[in-house]
């Protein structure tokens, strides 16, 4: 009865994920900056009724090479983008059914180095990102929840930060900006299976996210729809250590100006490969490590594209 | 009790986000004698991807101050009235530049356009 139950929470789930999949993308990345951080730490589940987790992290994502297509193109006028950001973010359960999450980051710099006729100048930003405040529910009866999760959530980012820095007079490239200066919304699907006492388990996860237009003075701007979808296997033991490795999708479709006229040299397609490890040193302390190396990039026009992020995390988890 | 904590501390982390003052503009005004903006001129107003032109604003008035903006293409400081800009592969199409110029009788603003090529 529970395997008969669990293929249908399998077929449910990939009846809902094959849409996405399916769905006509022309995907993107950045053309000109490291970009914005997904942030988190990496989980999506559902928390007990009560459960606090504050998470802090650090994070430097750095990207050098310039892509057409699928292909390295050897342009210089970008010698390399990166930023250095801090988050903090909290999920709470508020029952065994609903679990809200929220973020909030800051940007030590956002920095783009360029080379000029008249020599190599820097282009950097710092402030607060966007804010992130998304809400969880299980899926699934309480009963099967110790071995499987299946939560739904939706959620937005709320471009509450800094979006008008500038240096000696300059407004800096939106690219730049600390904050994305967009409402987004966006849903996901996170599906996890791991036997009580096995080792190993898996998890998948699916998330669309939307862009409101930016209409700002002069400026008109609509960031591509986001689709990603993430598979993971990992492995544990119990308490102290988890560790796992995840591949990602990332599909971007391009971005807009005025007259929802389309940027040739936005959007894109990258899967990641992502190692992360997990280590508790304490009952409710754990530390969290995880690298992001892109192994495939497409990117629409010419894009730089990122080389490598990585993120380390403490989470401290609190019953309340 | 506790928790109201997760509401506070969420309460205390949307606040110092939205606490970030924004910088106060002065108020827009007509040119006169001691404060205007009668032109801006560039080096060329249509170029390719990665090209990079000047732009230079022509004001009057005294202790001036410069800000400039554009929707697409990066812009560096030459010095206060100049500025060099250029444009990355997604910046072509047809670019708004503007130049605000601020003293203590108040704020003038004027456009350029500028035309990005791919190569």
């Amino acid at each position: 009865m529970q395997d008969s139950g669990h293929m249908k929470t399998n077929v449910l789930f990939f009846l809902i994920i094959l849409p996405l999949l399916l769905a006509h993308l022309s995907p993107q990345g950045q053309c000109c900056s490291a970009g914005n951080p997904v942030g988190g730490d990496g989980s999506q589940d559902g928390l007990k009724k009560s459960e606090l987790r504050v998470f802090a992290a650090y994070r430097l994502s750095y990207s050098r090479d310039y892509y057409h297509l699928n292909s390295k193109e050897k342009i210089q006028h970008i010698d390399k983008s990166y930023y250095n950001y801090s988050s903090l973010s909290m999920t709470y359960g508020v029952n065994w059914r609903f679990t809200i999450h929220s973020e909030m980051g800051y940007f030590f710099n956002k920095t783009q180095v360029v080379k000029l006729s008249a020599g190599t100048e820097t282009i950097e930003a710092s402030g607060i990102g966007d804010l992130s405040l998304t809400l969880r529910y299980s899926l699934l009866p309480v009963k099967l929840v110790n071995e499987s999760q299946l939560i739904f959530s939706f959620g937005g980012r709320f471009p509450i930060g800094a979006f008008n820095e500038q240096t000696n007079g300059v407004v800096i490239p939106v690219s730049l900006q600390p904050s994305s200066g967009a409402l987004k919304i966006n849903s996901g699907l996170f599906y996890s299976h791991k036997k009580k006492d096995a080792r190993f388990g898996w998890s998948s996860f699916a998330f669309f996210e939307w862009s409101n237009k930016i209409e700002e003075d002069f400026l008109t701007y609509k960031y591509g729809n986001f689709y990603m979808l993430e598979v993971s296997g990992f492995y544990s033991r119990q308490p102290g250590f988890v560790a796992s490795l995840a591949t990602r999708l990332e599909l971007r479709q391009r971005d807009a100006r005025e007259n929802d006229t389309k940027i040739e040299s936005t959007g894109g397609a990258v899967v990641f490969l992502k190692p992360q490890v997990q280590v508790s040193i304490h009952k409710t302390w754990a530390v969290l490590g995880l690298v992001d190396v892109p192994v495939y990039k497409y990117v629409n026009g010419y894009q730089l594209t990122n080389l490598f992020a990585f993120q380390v995390g403490v989470r401290k988890t609190i019953g309340l | 009790m506790k928790k109201r904590h997760f509401f506070i501390l969420l309460t205390i982390m949307m606040f110092v986000a939205s606490a970030c003052e924004k910088e106060e503009q002065k108020p827009y005004v007509a040119p006169t004698v001691n404060l205007a903006l009668d032109s801006i001129t560039t080096t060329s107003k249509h170029i390719i991807v990665w090209e990079e032109i000047l732009v230079t604003a022509h004001a009057r008035g005294e202790n001036l101050k410069y800000q400039w903006r554009t929707n697409h293409g990066s812009m560096i400081g030459k010095d206060s009235i100049t500025v060099r800009y250029w444009g990355c592969p997604s910046c072509v199409g047809l670019n708004t530049i503007e130049c605000v110029v601020t003293n203590s009788f108040g704020s003038v603003s004027d456009t350029i356009m500028v035309q990005v090529d791919a190569r």
